[in-house]
């Protein structure tokens, strides 16, 4: 994928201070930066099995692999035609947890049963193995390329947690927002 | 006069930089990224969540606070109870010969102070830890009569201990070692003396990230000196990362 693809958009902070008083602003951010920091030490502790967490949703199939619980969902292909999953994940253990969605297996399926490899697109080389901290939440979305269709895309979540058996979770394919309407 | 100050008024905006955000869409590339509060200038946010479509967020920011070493803060009070270091001496300086007079030190005579305490620390295994401490206070003596009481107390320490988890509690045991400068209300010069502690500590888990505690600890050097304190702690790894 071009990555000249991307859209950026730059805050136009002299339309934002025209409508909003400095005062307020200053206010709601400070006030803003308590509750995110009051959450994060006292109430932001997930809940195992709960999939649920203030800091973030968990959408789409659910499994717990071993201490981690998974959300993974697929979201509407991106123009190009690359499929999209987002992973949210959830700690339910004390200690930290690997997240590894750089080696996590999957397949695409096209619409006569096809069979595919995917590869996620990784340009910047950031996806890594990872350990995500006791108690603690996260989220991922990853684009995989693929010049056809996909009718589903599946994830075996248990490799995400290095663990076994495989736990396959198939997501079909969801229509671009314009076409839903 | 209100053409003057249209006129000041226009020549103040003249001065004053064009937002970049009026720029160029392209320019955009080139701005920083947005800090977490809004300060007012220019700066670019990513509006597509996507690993490979984003600059700002990079991968696996919800795995960064365990990539950094464990680092905790604590921020509490701490009373000292001086049994022998802190009793006045009984010669006055003679620098100084107005204000309180001081008392006749007696034996056995004992003498509190109460303290602020920032402590920073950080982990060197999964048990131990080392930290340091800053104390200051006793200010509500400033304007006391009381003259056995030091009117001001400074000190610094270094402390390594050794912690593990009891169900919701964490407990450690450390020793520090560090000194202490306090003053008399009618001393002009200040006295310094080194510390010796043995503490223990009991943690109370409010969250896997934040904890309060107390502590006591006695001084292993000056008989009859001892603290008792209490704390509210934040950490960058859950539970110190002592739980398995």
């Amino acid at each position: 994928m071009a990555l000249e693809t991307r859209t950026r958009a730059a805050r136009k902070p002299a339309e934002f201070r025209a409508r909003v008083p400095v005062g307020e602003l200053l206010m709601c951010d400070r006030m803003r930066a308590i509750v995110v920091i009051g959450l994060t030490l006292v109430g932001c502790a997930y809940q195992p099995g709960s999939f649920q967490s203030p800091m973030q949703s968990f959408v789409g199939q659910l499994a717990s692999i071993d201490c981690l619980d998974l959300a993974i969902e697929r979201r509407p292909d991106l123009p190009a035609g690359d499929a999209v999953v987002s992973y949210a994940f959830g700690n339910r253990c004390d200690h930290p947890v690997i997240v590894d969605l750089a080696m996590a297996d999957l397949f695409g399926r096209t619409s006569d049963g096809q069979q595919l490899a995917l590869s996620a697109y990784d340009p910047f080389h950031e996806l890594s193995i990872a350990r995500l901290d006791g108690r603690a939440v996260g989220r991922e979305a990853i684009s995989y390329q693929s010049d056809v269709p996909l009718r589903d895309i599946c994830v075996d979540a248990a490799s995400i947690a290095h663990a076994a058996p495989s736990v396959w979770l198939c997501l079909a394919a969801r229509p671009q927002p314009s076409e839903a309407q | 006069m209100t053409t003057r100050i249209a006129f000041l008024v226009t020549s103040i905006l003249a001065t004053m930089p064009v937002p970049a955000a009026f720029a160029d869409d392209s320019d955009s590339e080139d701005l920083p990224c947005c800090p977490a509060g809004d300060d007012g200038r220019p700066c670019y946010v990513d509006d597509n969540d996507v690993v490979g479509y984003r600059r700002c967020d990079r991968y696996g920011a919800w795995g960064r606070n365990l990539l950094d070493p464990y680092v905790f803060f604590d921020l509490g009070m701490n009373e000292r109870t001086f049994g022998s270091t802190a009793t006045p001496p009984s010669v006055v300086p003679a620098a100084r010969t107005v204000g309180p007079k001081p008392p006749t030190a007696g034996k056995g005579s004992t003498s509190t102070a109460l303290l602020f305490d920032e402590r920073m620390g950080f982990g060197l295994s999964r048990h131990l830890y080392g930290a340091v401490d800053f104390e200051l206070g006793n200010f509500g003596n400033l304007d006391s009569l009381d003259t056995s009481t030091p009117d001001l107390v400074v000190d610094g320490l270094a402390s390594l201990g050794l912690r593990g988890g009891l169900g919701p509690f964490a407990l450690a045991a450390e020793v520090a070692g560090g000194v202490m400068e306090y003053t008399f209300a009618w001393e002009r010069d200040g006295h310094v003396d080194g510390m010796l502690e043995a503490r223990g500590r009991l943690d109370l888990w409010l969250s896997p990230w934040c904890s309060v505690g107390g502590v006591v600890g006695t001084s292993l050097i000056a008989q009859g000196d001892w603290m008792a304190g209490v704390y509210l702690g934040v950490h960058t790894w859950s539970y110190a990362g002592n739980r398995q």
